[in-house]
């Protein structure tokens, strides 16, 4: 898994994990992306929000220009059609010990695991892409929102998540209701290491999913009995190429502060990436 | 195959039809009180952690945020009734095309409802082929791509620099020059010789030194600022404050 000693160590002495995180579509509290600003995920990840539009095409190795691949550098060093050139690139300054940044220049190994939090029916380009992620063994793990992702895209509520928030009534599947300001108290279902560390906890304000469609083939990690939710909402999903992981609540601010779900995300993504 | 930012909105907007469940993300009435309503929008480049740190009740407490990446994003820019819109819109996504035509007439009528825009750092790259974005409303833009007659930027990567106040406008008075951790500046941007400078850099490659300015939209409030690219910025208190400023006066509140 190790790869290069110029990128950042983690806790453990290997090169971190890579996560690209994603949402774009659907709302949420700011809180969400202060959570994997947090050291508990930075001691082991090098974490970098890419909402959307966005075609996933970081999760492979880039030889050059950071976040915009090697095809934007151009558009600062010569003129390829209209416009009046500026002048020539100006050289970096940037120390040796500056940490890796996307618009640095320097390439990168390509995310690890990506981390969805979008609700979109994606276009076929990006499904491609997510495809050949899925083949080349790149973790994924959903989060809330994005359980409602590709509402008529079965392969990916089917094989690889394993569960779907259905938004509107649909051939064979009706519609998920959806619950705000849910109090859901949460067990895990069984030892696993996603669950280590994970006790019984409450979330008192988060929104919750009832009527999910949800395929016989997951493995489920946490459990409620509200009768605003369904019965699993933490799982593993049933894709056979690579690690998929999909966690329902996420939506407000106390869950996103909450040590248990930080844990469990946090060990879900180690776990995705083979960490744990 | 690598996608074109205006294709995938073309095709995610038009597949995308999925109800938008906007109070999902809002504290409740009770709680919100009368605090200015502010989306942050992103999307299409990274933007640092820290930057959504700074829109936390921690940090922003007076302000009820919410984060909303595109595509969908202005589709309630001017509320409903159940579910409000923004006061003020921060802008730091990084769509260099254009707004489709829907987010276009959106973002239209929410300025001429006289509503507060904020731009940040990647924004002021968006919409290079929408004229009317740079000279009636932002005041400034980064062009990358080839516009006619329009000098192309240029990124520098990453000085360290101090900013000073210019002028009294609200948003700058009282505040003493200072040091900006590394951070990445647009040289050669295009101004609008209309806007009324906040902050210059001293940065020597800078033809222009305004970095932050307010811009020139006859109905609405907006300010716009160049930097924001690094983590280290963006959790810069001095830098946080100013944003701050800049939401507070665009939302009337300043």
């Amino acid at each position: 898994m190790d790869r290069n000693p110029a990128y950042p160590a983690a806790s453990n002495g290997l090169t971190k994990v890579w996560v690209q995180v994603t949402s774009g579509g659907a709302p949420f509290p700011p809180s969400f992306y202060e959570m994997f600003a947090q050291p508990m995920f930075s001691a082991d990840m090098e974490i970098w929000e890419l909402d959307h539009p966005y075609d996933f095409h970081r999760l492979f190795a880039s030889g050059g220009y950071g976040t915009h691949g090697k095809g934007l550098s151009y558009l600062f060093t010569g003129d390829p059609g209209k416009g009046i050139p500026s002048g020539p690139p100006i050289p970096k300054d940037m120390p040796d010990d500056y940490p890796w940044d996307p618009s640095g220049g320097r390439g990168d190994p390509g995310f690890d695991i990506l981390v969805l939090n979008d609700q979109l029916d994606w276009p076929e380009e990006i499904r491609t892409t997510i495809q050949k992620a899925v083949a080349a063994k790149k973790g994924i793990v959903i989060l809330h929102h994005a359980l409602g992702d590709n509402q008529n895209w079965p392969w990916w509520y089917e094989e690889v998540t394993g569960g779907l928030l259905v938004l509107d009534n649909q051939s064979g599947k009706s519609k998920s209701r959806i619950s705000r300001t849910a109090v859901l108290d949460l067990e895990p279902v069984k030892k696993h290491p996603i669950l280590t560390g994970v006790r019984a906890f409450r979330l008192e304000d988060d929104s919750a999913y009832l009527r999910m469609w949800q395929s016989p083939k997951i493995t489920p990690l946490l459990e409620t009995k509200s009768s605003q939710s369904d019965k699993t909402v933490a799982w593993i999903g049933p894709c056979t190429d690579t690690r998929v992981v999909c966690i329902q609540p996420g939506g407000s601010t106390q869950t996103h502060r909450s040590e248990d779900y930080r844990k469990l995300v946090r060990n879900a993504i180690l776990w995705c990436a083979g960490r744990l | 195959m690598k996608i074109s930012r205006r294709s995938f909105l073309g095709s995610a907007a038009a597949a995308a039809a999925l109800p938008v469940n906007l109070l999902e993300a809002q504290a409740p009435e009770s709680l919100r009180g009368n605090r200015l309503r502010v989306q942050y929008t992103t999307g299409g480049h990274t933007v640092p952690l820290s930057s959504f740190v700074m829109f936390t009740d921690d940090t922003f407490g007076d302000l009820d945020t919410i984060a909303f990446p595109h595509p969908n994003a202005f589709r309630n820019l001017l509320g409903q009734p159940g579910e409000p819109g923004p006061d003020v819109l921060v802008l730091y996504d990084y769509l260099t095309e254009s707004f489709d035509e829907q987010d276009q007439q959106a973002i239209r009528n929410y300025l001429n409802a006289g509503k507060g825009l904020v731009v940040l750092h990647h924004a002021l790259c968006d919409n290079q082929r929408w004229a009317w974005w740079r000279e009636e409303v932002t005041g400034g833009s980064l062009i990358q791509l080839g516009i006619d007659g329009i000098k192309r930027g240029r990124l520098k990567q990453f000085p360290v620099q101090q900013l000073s106040p210019v002028g009294e406008h609200p948003i700058v008075r009282d505040l003493q020059p200072f040091l900006l951790p590394r951070d990445e500046i647009f040289i050669d941007m295009w101004l609008s010789p209309k806007v009324t400078p906040l902050l210059e850099s001293d940065d020597a490659d800078l033809s222009n030194k305004t970095l932050a300015w307010v811009g020139v939209h006859p109905k609405a409030r907006v300010a716009s600022m160049q930097p924001g690219h690094t983590p280290q910025v963006c959790a810069h208190p001095r830098y946080m404050e100013i944003v701050h400023r800049m939401i507070l006066w665009t939302g009337g509140r300043l």
